[in-house]
């Protein structure tokens, strides 16, 4: 069967969800199957659990449309891209992408298949890491190469190929990841997130899915359906890796 | 050699005639025997693990160790001859087969690390780096590409301005590995230097490799690997950083001009199923291509002619040296100790005989900070050099030397007189700070390369530190540095119409402040500067010396006799007085937390700055100082910067409070092994190896020398009941062992020696024993 992207329409003519499902489709070399706007938060997920369907597009807006799409995200290891209203993308494909990465494991490792994905794709991945009081370094050198060796060395830790554009802020995460993707002129947002989500992490989330202009793909830690379908991430991309189990990218390209 | 008594007792044990034959085997083997002994007192041996007990262990434990130059072979009492003659027999038919050797894997000396990380990859490869003659090579698995830069040569820059950066050099590591072990481990043996790697699990032969940077022929690299016949192929023995094939010879060009020419070869053989591939490499650098090549091809025709296991037999032999000289013992602290030899293996690592030697940040572990030389060199490295290999530390000093025509005409440039030294430098001497940085997200002026200016006294202090510490009058280049310097400064003050002498618009060591006044750390690194240089008689003129005299005298240093308290810099007392209890438990990098202007509006600071006088300069400090400023500043200290823990600990041993100063301390043992400043994959923190050491030396030991005497004022915290120490000073190999009465110095010449009031020469031999607290 091919693989397909669910699609769940807008209630408004605004049109953009359409048009991300449109990309994202051919990002994931897959077909579209359209749900009507009024569809529950099950019908939803029982689509996506369907073992053709690879990820989800959701329109959120107002209340209960919103309430859908968290219940949708929490439920499923698929994709689900949530397209704010009035949010579009930047180009007319996605040619940057923004992963906000919160320095542990979890993120990384929820983000390793998609971010693959994206990269064979030809997408530009711009990785941000937001400082927070808990996460601050212990140490920052000097000041004319600290940021450029914690942003390198961060990249490598979460597995990003070399070269990978690294951002750091302080502050605010959810207000950082919104300045920034504006800034970056990213055409989306992608969270990875663990099965044990953090408060904080949702918080920003969900911050940044309000005020964003951008569509915000959410992607929980698993080892999903692109696997399944061979979208293995190659040696040198980011990698699953379970504590204690984690495979030599050598021996994955096998 | 063996000794003769012990020659006798071995043979009384095991005959004299299969003694004569195992040595003569073993000798031809290229195996030096550095002693053989019977009992279970070891002089040379420090063992963490059980005692082997049984001549089956025995026997493991002379097979898994191998024979080699600095073991000294323990024989229990309890063992066969038969059976201990057998384990030296299977030792050289391993020897004869050209396997990959196998390492002492006592945990006193071995860094581990197994299984596959991503997230620790980097830092792997940097804690695993080999490095000698000024070259290091990453630790990086044979088999993976994208690596970044592997090899490094000190001094060897690319790029222009400040965008240079220390040039990749050919990598003579790669080796396809089909397919690459699916479970491994790897230990960096630091007694010989030597990295291992051992698969893990899999069908066949299991795969094994072993490389180091021979210590005894600089630029000389080695590596052996086997692994089942068709698992192991090799595309050439050096492959580029630009997708070049891979080829025998290989050079790459500096930016000024300077060529890293690299040769190596491949030879392999098959037995059992079993291939064994040899790699040889060499590297040099060179002014041109032709000489660099020359130089690199001709270091490879010795290497080939001498072979792996000849190489390996020099490599555990000049390691063996080293550490007779230079070594650190903490009976009951296991997990210091060998956090304390990393630091030292590192350091001794990255020691060259070479013309000059610049060590940059991380030295050449890694491409961070651009391999730009800053003020760790001087004040935090090459102080620790000095005591583990003097002609190391001279070599860096060489490095300012020759740089000193570029550091007159920035002085000239800057509309002062004498030499003033860039804070970042890198090949021509130039100033190569970047003038703007990324601070998260905001991209902010740097302004430490336009104020930062204590460097130059820092220059003249290592210069002057090198002079003292091997009991000598300063050199001619030495006393160029210290006086240059001292015109520096006597142009760079400012007098006001009270005669009072100031020093404006700097940025001291906390990092925090900048463009302030006066400040304390930059004030009395001048004025020690002036008085240093006026006290050297040759080369300086009468009259100039008594300019500046008077002018050290007048430099005001902030020090206020009422409260015993350095002003760091004027306004500062006037600062909001937050301190750390307030902000967060540090190390912590406070600007990133609070911002840095807020840090700056406060007293918040990086790292010491007032408190490096007393560490630096003891004798320029109001005496009984030390107290007050520690309870001050310390509070209000950061850490923000990797160099601050270690010599901060040091200050504090030296107050006396050993055990607050083995708290600081053990934060920088840990800084690289567990990469707590998150950028260990970068390289190495040179400067906090080299505070590690001098902590050792300088702050527990307690150890200066002063005018051809070496003074010893030890303190221990109660972790560490007994300490040894070994080092170089005044041109000797000095031996401490201190515990909480005595002090037993050890030299293996007449030294002088002070201990509190007591003053001997201890002579060559047994050693004299000092009690703590006088006789």
């Amino acid at each position: 069967m091919p693989a397909e992207l669910i699609n769940v329409t807008e209630v408004s003519a605004w049109g953009g969800s359409a048009r991300v499902a449109a990309e994202m489709a051919r990002l994931l070399a897959a077909g579209v199957r359209t749900l009507p706007a009024d569809v529950t938060a099950a019908e939803v997920i029982e689509a996506l659990n369907g073992p053709d369907a690879l990820a989800c597009v959701l329109p959120t807006g107002n209340a209960a449309v919103d309430d859908r799409s968290w219940r949708v995200a929490a439920a499923t290891t698929k994709p689900v891209v949530l397209v704010p209203p009035g949010a579009t993308l930047n180009h007319p494909h996605v040619e940057r992408v923004l992963v906000p990465l919160d320095g542990s494991q979890e993120v990384a490792d929820a983000m390793g298949p998609m971010a693959g994905l994206l990269r064979r794709a030809g997408v530009e991945l711009v990785v941000l890491h937001v400082f927070e009081p808990d996460t601050v370094p212990a140490f920052w050198d000097q000041r004319a190469h600290a940021n450029d060796a914690w942003a390198h060395a961060f990249a490598a830790r979460s597995g990003a190929p070399p070269g990978t554009q690294t951002e750091l802020r302080r502050g605010l995460p959810a207000l950082q990841v919104v300045r920034t993707a504006v800034l970056e002129d990213v055409d989306l947002i992608a969270f990875g997130w663990s099965g044990a989500r953090s408060v904080a992490r949702a918080q920003t989330v969900r911050g940044s899915v309000a005020a964003a202009p951008m569509p915000v793909l959410l992607q929980q830690r698993s080892v999903g359906e692109l696997e399944r379908r061979g979208l293995n991430a190659k040696r040198g991309d980011w990698l699953l890796s379970h504590a204690g189990n984690e495979t030599h990218p050598a021996q994955r390209a096998r | 050699m063996i000794s003769a008594r012990a020659a006798l007792a071995f043979a009384a044990c095991f005959g004299r005639g299969h003694l004569a034959e195992r040595l003569t085997t073993l000798r031809r083997a290229s195996v030096p025997i550095v002693g053989i002994r019977d009992g279970p007192e070891i002089d040379d041996l420090s063992r963490a693990g059980p005692m082997v007990d049984t001549p089956e262990a025995g026997n493991d434990w002379l097979l898994e160790r191998g024979v080699g130059s600095g073991l000294a072979l323990m024989i229990p009492a309890a063992c066969r001859p038969a059976d201990v003659l057998a384990g030296l027999d299977r030792a050289i038919a391993q020897r004869r087969r050209h396997r990959v050797p196998s390492i002492d894997f006592d945990p006193a000396w071995v860094i581990a690390e197994s299984g596959w990380d991503r997230r620790r990859a980097g830092v792997r490869e940097a804690l695993f780096a080999v490095t000698a003659g000024g070259i290091g090579t990453r630790g990086v698995l044979e088999e993976l590409t994208e690596v970044g830069p592997v090899v490094l040569a000190a001094g060897v820059y690319e790029g222009r301005g400040a965008a240079q950066r220390l040039l990749a050099g050919p990598d003579w590591t790669r080796v396809e590995l089909r397919p690459p072990p699916a479970s491994e481990a790897r230990w960096l043996d630091l007694r010989s230097g030597v990295l291992l790697r051992v698969e893990r699990a899999g069908d066949g032969p299991p795969l094994r490799s072993a490389r180091f940077a021979s210590a005894r022929r600089p630029g000389v690299v080695a590596m052996r690997v086997e692994g089942g016949a068709g698992r192991i192929t090799s595309a050439g023995p050096l492959t580029g950083c630009a997708g070049e094939p891979a080829a025998s010879r290989m050079a790459v060009r500096g930016s000024s001009g300077t060529v890293l020419a690299a040769a190596a070869a491949d030879s392999d053989a098959v037995a059992g199923g079993v291939r064994v591939l040899d790699r040889l490499g060499a590297l040099a650098a060179g002014e041109n291509s032709a000489a660099a090549r020359r130089s690199a091809a001709g270091r490879l025709r010795r290497a080939g002619q001498a072979g792996f296991d000849r190489l390996l037999a020099e490599q555990r032999a000049t390691w063996a040296q080293r550490w007779r000289d230079v070594d650190v013992r903490l009976p009951g602290a296991p997990r210091d100790q060998l956090a304390i030899r990393f630091a030292l293996f590192h350091l001794w690592s990255h020691a060259a005989h070479t013309k000059e030697l610049a060590i940059g940040a991380r030295g050449v572990t890694g491409g961070g900070y651009a391999g730009h030389v800053f003020w760790d060199a001087d004040v935090y490295v090459l102080p620790a050099l000095m005591t583990m290999d003097p002609d190391a530390a001279r070599a860096m000093l060489r490095y300012r030397y020759n740089r000193l025509p570029a550091a007159r005409e920035y002085a000239r440039a800057s509309g002062r007189r004498g030499a003033r030294f860039p804070w970042e430098s890198a090949d021509d001497g130039t100033d190569v700070t970047p003038r703007s940085g990324e601070f998260a997200g905001r991209t902010l002026p740097i302004l430490t390369g336009l104020q930062e200016e204590h460097i130059t006294a820092d220059v003249a202090w290592a210069a002057s530190f090198c002079a003292e510490w091997d009991g000598r009058a300063p050199s001619r280049a030495e006393r160029a540095l210290i006086v240059e310097a001292a015109r520096y400064w006597a142009s760079r003050c400012r007098p006001d119409p009270g005669g009072r002498a100031h020093i404006d618009g700097v940025i001291g060591p906390d990092e925090y402040h900048e463009a302030v006044d006066d400040n304390a750390y930059t004030n009395v690194m001048a004025r020690w500067t002036l008085r240093r240089a006026a006290a050297l008689g040759t080369g300086v003129r009468a009259a100039e010396a008594l300019a500046w005299r008077a002018l050290a005298d007048s430099l005001a240093d902030g020090y206020d006799p009422a409260t015993g308290l350095y002003e760091q810099f004027t306004g500062y007392f006037e600062l909001a007085d937050l301190t750390m209890r307030d902000v967060a438990p540090p190390p912590v990098a406070a600007d990133l937390l609070l911002g840095a202007e807020r840090v700056a509006s406060s007293q918040l600071i990086k790292q010491l700055d007032v408190l490096m006088l007393h560490h630096l300069v003891p004798e320029e400090t109001q005496p009984g100082s030390l107290a007050a400023n520690l309870d001050y500043y310390l509070p209000r200290t950061a850490h923000g910067s990797s160099l601050s823990p270690a010599i901060a600990a040091a200050v504090l041993a030296r107050a006396g409070r050993a055990d607050a100063a083995l708290e600081l301390l053990r934060i920088a043992l840990r800084l690289d092994l567990d990469d707590l400043t998150g950028t260990t994959a970068g390289g190495l923190h040179l400067a906090t190896l080299g505070g590690v050491w001098q902590c050792l030396v300088l702050g527990f030991a307690g150890a200066r020398v002063r005018d051809r005497c070496l003074h010893l004022d030890p303190t221990l915290p109660a972790a560490w009941p007994r300490m040894e120490l070994r080092f170089r000073a005044l041109g000797r190999a000095v031996r401490l062992s201190i515990d909480a009465q005595t002090v037993r110095v050890v030299a293996d010449a007449p030294l002088p020696v002070r201990v509190g009031p007591l003053r001997r020469t201890v002579p060559p031999g047994p050693g004299v024993i000092f009690l703590r607290g006088g006789g």
